[in-house]
């Protein structure tokens, strides 16, 4: 009988896909990098599609936050690192 | 008289009621008949119940008619129904148009049901079943099994096999000949002239009498051709023991399953024989006879039907017992709607299984854990079936079951054949690969994984007679909350989940590589499940690939890896694809060979000179004409009727060449093509005409060859550019 | 198209849309009407994109979450499920939806003196339902009995046809 709620994969390509025109005017380096806030999204559907928000937007939103806030904390360790040597 | 045997074949014998073919063991093969009414019902409000009354008894040969009350598995109680009962197939068939034509308004039951499932579920027979039998003359009077098919090991009878084979592909070329061997003989004849063909081929069947003709193309070609043969020269051929009945020929057709098209080739049965043919058998290539044999007795269905049916088919047949068994009625048309639920819960609910995004590249000494048939599981131990889990959505978080006085329908069903496969899977792994048992109990492991893998998706089929779409969606969020658990358990003990898929979890953990050093996980998961988890096994090293347009994004189900015992395990890429040519499937699979020798990931770039070596080697083969045209073909499904097409496919346009050479091609159906240049594009392998090798598209299969290549390549940070440099594939 | 206005007790509404045509169209106006109270939703062809609804909801400043409570969905994949479904329809006057109303009436495999029946049986329950509440239908042009369908309803909007979104790419172009 088949799924009839699209996936959330659908869901975020149907979200990117709704960017199209903000994207299209941003100047090509602030692409790549909403580009790249965008691929850290996806690493976490999974987790998106099980909290089964209505608006599942934001918790694209909270994946691309959680993966900056990653990437944070990476930095943060190595300069640490650094400080000390 | 007294009698015991093995059940061999039960089909309807018109006024006779069912006839019934044993395998005596005495080694004589027997047809007897019994009378054996069939009983259809009608329910509806008892005015017009009493207007069906009057109507039937007014034919001019009224059925036996019955009142009773039966259980409807989708209403609270049993329900009032009538009972019409008529003494064989045709007259049930007749009897019901004309009922279900004046009284459309009612609901009817147990209507259009196998006859062999309706003996089976009175008589708990089953095919192959070993059974005593008092007859009197032609006719049974009694039956009784001596086994069930749950026994992890039965005696087979003693069965006689005739193979025959045409010297070649039908589909390719014509055949010239046909290969024929029975006991100790084995010969060919040619297909031209007919007439001796056609005695030979009676002489075997009087004199060797098999039980079984096996045959490749025999579906499609073979029999189809015999028979134009012997009507031609004027010679029947005795294929049926049951010189009463006409051979049986079900036509071909598409349809649509899972959102696929599906082809079934034509089918042609016998009565008191059967015909298997190897190439239109379901899965086959998966389990062979022993399989089927193993398909049908738990299904219940005739070893022939058995063969060619889908899985799905089998589940049903296998519900439609546990139903009959019970005095549930069975419906003749599904029409058990999904309760109305709010929106929001429908966003919760209508979700499948658990897929996780992999932690992309390579890592060592890891874990793969699986469930061990996890949906099937979850039916059997949380009681999730069309009537329980119909009216609540359960309590997936908690993992408490539904509730019941008895198992329901579903569970019923699935837990004989769950706890047989269990034993044979716990059997296999104790046998070394001598053991004569090892490849009976692969073979029925597998005929019981594919039946075990569909019941779930049957759950949610529209037209399942017991399908609930509450039930399937029930399914997923058990195994959601299992899945999670597992994952809870594992990072409680401190693993990195690099992976979760469904049933399934891939751990590491900082100084563990031995399986015994995940048996805490394993036992933490059971306690916190209650299901049951396997270790599969831990890999040396495991890639998780990227997707292919975009590096920085996982994709869920494409990853290959080495187990410590150097078993190789790849899924999603070329090599296990059914459209990819042989050719690179086999390249690829080459490279992954040289690369398994690694220990550890750390020792990988230490192969790259030998994989660069053979990737040379594979690219001047290709580039010098040295690869077989065989290894070039590809297969490609026509995914709809030819005008449906607005670009065509490359399957499709050589679907086209095919009808242009006078072939007939049907949605589902594979078409094998070769690459050329220009327009269109393909050369149809079957067509038929001749292949200018100038014309074949040499720079397009080395482009395929680079990019399977490139995805085996790539977790090892090679660039595109590093694989494809001239210097590699000159 | 504004449906809303169209919409009146004892009244069968039907909007035909195009076959390429999807139900985004139909999102504002079932936010609208959610947002007043509840309604009845029987999605006839896989349909009901209940993501789209709630944007459509946020779109209007309120919380998805309780107008969501408020629509009542059930599938429907074959024709007997269907007439099973309607005959389930609660008879308090709530508007009811009918996503894509013939899609279970094309599958041949269903014999078509049976499909005919059930439509007809559909038809006369929605005709029922109607007296209590309002009722749209959505249907594809050109499918088997929208004639009959078009003839039995009482108002009949067409849908301007407008091309699907194009298909999505899975990545952006880098």
């Amino acid at each position: 009988m088949g799924r009839t709620i699209p996936s959330i994969t659908l869901a975020f390509l149907e979200e990117q896909d709704s960017l199209k025109r903000f994207r299209r005017a941003l100047r090509k380096a602030d692409q790549q990098a909403l580009d790249d806030l965008l691929a850290a999204a996806r690493q976490h559907l999974a987790p998106a599609g099980y909290a089964a928000y209505p608006l599942p937007l934001e918790t694209f939103l909270l994946a691309m936050l959680l993966e900056e806030h990653k990437e944070v904390m990476r930095l943060r360790t190595m300069v640490e690192s650094r400080d000390r040597e | 008289m007294k009698l015991r045997g093995w059940l061999f074949d039960i089909y309807p014998a018109g006024q006779d009621g069912a006839a019934i073919w044993l395998i005596g063991e005495d080694g004589k093969r027997y047809q007897f008949l019994q009378p054996f009414p069939l009983t259809f019902y009608a329910a509806g409000p008892l005015h017009r119940l009493r207007d069906l009354w009057r109507f039937l008894s007014r034919q001019d040969k009224p059925p036996m008619l019955s009142r009773t009350e039966r259980r409807d598995l989708f209403q609270s109680g049993p329900i009032p129904v009538m009972g019409i009962t008529v003494g064989d197939q045709e007259s049930l068939q007749g009897i019901f148009l004309k009922t279900q034509s004046s009284f459309p308004d009612l609901d009817y039951y147990d209507v259009d049901l196998n006859l062999a499932l309706r003996y089976s579920a009175r008589y708990q027979t089953f095919p192959l079943a070993l059974c005593d039998l008092e007859t009197e003359g032609r006719q049974i009077k009694a039956v009784t099994p001596l086994e069930t098919p749950w026994e992890m090991d039965s005696a087979l009878p003693p069965l006689r096999i005739l193979r025959l084979e045409p010297d070649s592909d039908p589909n390719h070329s014509q055949p010239a000949r046909l290969e024929i061997q029975y006991g100790r003989a084995s010969y060919t004849l040619p297909l031209d002239p007919a007439r001796p063909l056609l005695m030979d081929l009676n002489a075997i069947l009087k004199q060797y009498d098999p039980d079984l003709i096996l045959t490749r193309w025999g579906d499609t070609w073979l029999m189809p051709h015999l028979f134009k043969l012997s009507r031609d020269a004027n010679i029947p051929i005795l294929f049926n023991r049951d010189r009463s009945q006409e051979v049986a020929i079900l036509d071909e057709r598409s349809y649509f399953s899972y959102g696929q098209i599906v082809y079934r080739g034509q089918q042609v049965h016998f009565f008191g024989r059967w015909h298997i043919d190897s190439n239109n058998a379901l899965l086959y290539q998966d389990f062979e006879l022993d399989g089927i044999y193993e398909t049908a007795r738990v299904t219940r269905l005739p070893v022939q039907t058995s063969a060619r049916v889908s899985p799905g088919t089998g589940i049903s047949s296998m519900q439609i017992i546990t139903a009959l068994q019970q005095g549930i009625l069975v419906p003749w048309r599904k029409q058990q709607g999904e309760r109305f639920k709010t929106a929001l819960d429908l966003i919760h609910r209508d979700q499948g299984g658990l897929v996780y995004q992999p932690l992309v590249g390579v890592h060592e000494n890891v874990a793969e854990l699986d469930f061990v048939s996890m949906y099937p599981g979850l039916m059997v131990r949380f009681n999730i079936s069309p009537e329980t889990a119909g009216e609540t959505a359960g309590d997936p978080e908690n993992l408490a079951p539904f509730p019941g006085d008895t198992p329901g329908l579903v569970p019923q069903t699935l837990a004989p054949l769950l706890e047989k496969r269990l034993k044979l899977k716990t059997r296999i792994r104790t046998l070394s690969k001598w053991d004569i048992r090892l490849k009976s109990d692969q073979a029925r492991a597998t005929a019981h994984k594919w039946l075990l893998v569909t019941c779930f998706g049957y759950l949610g089929y529209k037209n399942a007679r017991f399908g609930r779409i509450e039930a399937h969606e029930a399914v997923t969020a058990y195994g959601r909350e299992a899945l999670l658990r597992a994952k809870e358990s594992a990072e409680g003990l401190d693993c990195t989940v690099l992976q979760l898929y469904v049933d399934g979890l891939w751990i590491k953990h900082a100084g563990w590589k031995n399986p015994g050093d995940f048996v805490p996980v394993l036992d933490a998961i059971i306690g916190n499940t209650r299901l049951p988890i396997v270790l599969e096994g831990v890999y040396r090293w495991i890639a998780f690939l990227p997707s292919r347009q975009d590096q920085r994004v996982p994709v869920p189900n494409r990853y290959f890896g080495v187990f410590q015992d150097g078993t190789i395990k790849v899924r999603g890429v070329e090599a296990r694809r059914r459209d990819t040519a042989q050719f690179i499937s086999r390249a690829q699979m080459e490279i992954l060979e040289i690369l398994a020798r690694a220990q550890n990931a750390i020792e990988l770039p230490n192969y790259l000179p030998l994989v660069k070596e053979l990737i040379r080697e594979r690219s001047m083969d290709l580039k010098a004409g040295r690869i077989p045209l065989e290894d070039l073909i590809i297969s490609q499904r026509l995914g709809r009727e030819l005008e449906g097409y607005k670009k065509p496919s490359p399957a499709a346009r050589a679907a086209h060449q095919l009808i242009q050479t006078g072939k007939q091609v049907k949605p589902g159906q594979r078409v094998r093509f070769l690459l050329t240049r220009g327009l269109p594009g393909v050369h149809a392998w079957d067509s038929q005409v001749p292949l200018d090798m100038r014309s074949l598209n040499i720079p397009l299969y080395s482009e395929l060859l680079k990019r399977a290549i490139h995805a085996i390549l790539q977790p090892l940070g090679l660039s595109q550019h590093a694989i494809f440099q001239a210097s590699l594939f000159k | 198209m504004d449906i809303l206005p169209a919409l009146a007790q004892g009244r069968l509404c039907l909007a035909v849309i195009h076959p390429a045509m999807g139900h985004a169209w139909l999102m504002e106006p079932m936010a609208s009407l959610a947002e007043r109270g509840p309604i009845q939703v029987i999605d006839g062809g896989n349909h009901f994109n209940a993501y789209r609804l709630a944007k459509a909801i946020g779109g209007h400043g309120l919380d998805p979450t309780p107008v969501l409570r408020q629509v009542f969905v059930s599938r429907s994949f074959t024709c007997h499920q269907l007439a099973a479904c309607l005959s389930l329809v609660t008879s308090r006057p709530l508007p009811l939806i009918v996503l894509d109303f013939l899609a279970t009436f094309q599958d041949e495999s269903v014999p078509l003196h049976e499909r005919r029946k059930l439509f007809n049986v559909c038809l006369w329950r929605l005709r029922q339902i109607s007296r209590t509440g309002p009722i749209l239908i959505t249907a594809k042009a050109n499918t088997e009995f929208i004639g009959p369908l078009a003839e039995n309803c009482d108002q009949i909007l067409q849908t301007e046809l407008k091309p699907l979104p194009a298909t999505l790419p899975l990545f952006q172009d880098r």
